[in-house]
């Protein structure tokens, strides 16, 4: 009996591993940005610039550690697991070289940066996403 | 109270001062520059920790990460060797200028405050190509050199000893500047660095201060999608205020020419001072899903003739499978020339007699030359364990393999090693980030 419940509590979490949804990434409505690649989508969540193509500062947001939607982000984008992203994080931040983007943990908040600020860039899921803010990509 | 020591002390507080200076700057309020933006002037916090067990050596030989440690000898169990704390605080003042300083607490021969401020610069960031600092930040001679501290950052239990064990200097005080480019495939960055060090070397039983001035650098890391390479340069000067070899130096001095004809030169040979060293480095990521591959290559040239030049190198296999990372690694160091031989005075020719002076000083210079040459290889076989994403288990099994003088990167308790010798390092830790 315990052990039917234990497969099936591995099954659910395999399954649910398994499954990416499409994450979305959002800039404020009043953001000269309409379009990111997802090359350029990466070279900012991976520190590499600190500036949107056209020039313009960009503020990369990230969700919580431990959500899903960040695990999800960060597999699509470069294939690495939340360990693999914060080892890479340590060779920069430790080193000077970069910062990582910064934690906004709860999603009202995230929303409402992104609203409020041009520079602001983030990523959420399908059912964060509302008319005050712009998608300018979408990963999957 | 000595005229030197007070002159020494005048430095250090004046160096002292410009670290203060630097902990206000990181310390102000950095609301002072704040807009309506979110995202001007912020401050955080993080750090790293590693906690880590390493049971190795024997009687003669003592294991230790870098020559700034002291040994682990027979089989004996240290957590000395790897454990170590790192707290940074970053302050950005505005999009352009932020402030970094680190501290970083482990085990070391000089314990002062000073020495464990690893970090301490100020940073312009022109634009997203330029960025410019000044302070004091680590000596980037190779790939890992920047986070060798930082178990998390890396797969194994720590950075290979035949690559890494020699390189000796921590921190530079100084000036860099990083060019860093996105071309339409891959980043591209090149960074220039100059300025000075004090450190601490430990030689057989001495613990000696090793200035390095100047030192300068260049370096360039492209990343092309799966691989990383990296290129580098770096020149030094070193002066190593040993007394030992100074009273080497002095008693080979007074042994005239007619009797030891190469006594005059070897007295000039045997000082560590004014002499270059250039460091030449060539390094390869390949990280592509389950697999990932580094390697690197050093050369080290030297004009201290008591020193052979000494090529090194490393190879890393790694598998991932779920949250573990399986690894292999070879690593190798050997030096160009074996131990210098030193010519016994032989006008008239002396008795091999331990107490003959004359005897013991050439006993003694050919010590020298046997203690600073390298040759030897690892194997290393382990696994990293990522419990969380911020949490790593690590362990290491290590089969040393040394040549006959040339254990360098070892602790020596006296006489240089002059038989093979096969070791074993076995290594646990925990790493973290924060």
């Amino acid at each position: 009996m315990r052990i039917s419940h234990l497969l099936i509590g591995l099954l659910i979490l395999v399954m649910s591993s398994s499954v990416w949804s499409e994450v979305f990434i959002v800039v404020s409505k009043d953001s000269d940005i309409s379009n990111l690649s997802q090359k350029e989508v990466t070279d900012i969540y991976m520190g590499r610039t600190q500036s949107f193509p056209n020039g313009s500062l960009a503020f990369p947001l990230d969700q919580a550690a431990q959500s899903r939607v960040r695990e999800n982000f960060y597999k699509i984008l470069v294939n690495k697991t939340p360990a693999q992203i914060n080892a890479y994080w340590s060779r920069l931040l430790f080193t000077g070289r970069a910062s990582p983007p910064r934690v906004i943990s709860d999603p009202a908040l995230l929303l409402s940066a992104i609203e409020q600020n041009r520079s602001a860039i983030a990523y959420v899921d399908g059912s964060m996403l509302s008319n005050s803010v712009k998608v300018v990509a979408h990963v999957k | 109270m000595s005229s030197e020591y007070l002159l020494a002390l005048c430095s250090r507080s004046r160096k002292l001062a410009m670290w203060i200076l630097l902990a206000g700057a990181l310390l102000g309020t950095p609301q002072l520059y704040a807009d309506d933006d979110l995202f001007s002037g912020s401050m955080s916090f993080s750090g790293f920790a590693t906690i880590g067990l390493v049971q190795g050596g024997d009687s003669d030989l003592g294991f230790t990460r870098d020559l700034t440690r002291s040994g682990v000898f027979d089989n004996d169990n240290s957590i000395k060797q790897d454990s170590v704390l790192g707290v940074q605080v970053d302050s950005r003042f505005n999009t352009d200028w932020s402030a970094t300083a680190q501290m970083v607490l482990r085990d070391r021969f000089d314990d002062s405050l000073e020495e464990h401020l690893e970090w301490a610069y100020l940073r312009y960031r022109a634009d997203d190509e330029w960025s410019f600092r000044v302070g004091r930040t680590v000596v980037d001679l190779f790939t890992l050199s920047d986070y060798r501290n930082i178990g998390f950052a890396y797969l194994w239990a720590r950075p290979p000893v035949e690559f890494y064990g020699a390189v000796i200097f921590d921190y530079v005080d100084g000036v860099d500047v990083t060019y860093s480019t996105l071309l339409p495939n891959s980043y591209l960055r090149i960074k220039i660095f100059a300025g000075e060090s004090t450190n601490y070397l430990s030689r057989g039983t001495d613990t000696d201060e090793l200035e390095i001035n100047p030192i300068v650098g260049v370096n360039a890391t492209w990343d092309y999608g799966k691989w990383s390479s990296r290129v580098g340069f770096a020149r030094t000067t070193a002066d190593f205020q040993s007394e030992s070899l100074q009273q080497l130096s002095d008693a080979l001095g007074l042994v005239p020419a007619q009797i030891w004809r190469q006594a005059p030169e070897l007295s000039e040979d045997v000082l560590l001072v004014d002499r270059d060293f250039n460091y030449f480095n060539l390094g390869v990521t390949y990280d592509s899903h389950p697999w990932i591959v580094q390697g690197e290559l050093s050369y080290i040239d030297s004009s201290f003739k008591f020193y052979p030049d000494t090529t090194s190198g490393y190879i890393s296999l790694g598998y991932r499978h779920k949250s573990m990372t399986y690894f292999s690694m070879f690593s190798a160091a050997e030096s160009s020339d074996g131990p210098r031989q030193i010519t016994a005075p032989s006008n008239p020719p002396i008795p091999a007699d331990p107490a003959n002076p004359l005897y013991q000083l050439y006993l003694g210079t050919q010590q020298l030359a046997d203690d600073n040459v390298t040759r030897q290889s690892t194997v290393s076989i382990g696994a990293r364990w990522d419990l969380s994403a911020n949490i790593a288990l690590k362990m290491q099994y290590d089969r040393h393999q040394l040549d006959a003088y040339g254990s360098y990167l070892w602790a020596t308790q006296q006489q240089p090693l002059d038989e093979d010798r096969s070791l074993d390092t076995l290594s646990v830790n925990v790493n973290l980030v924060f």
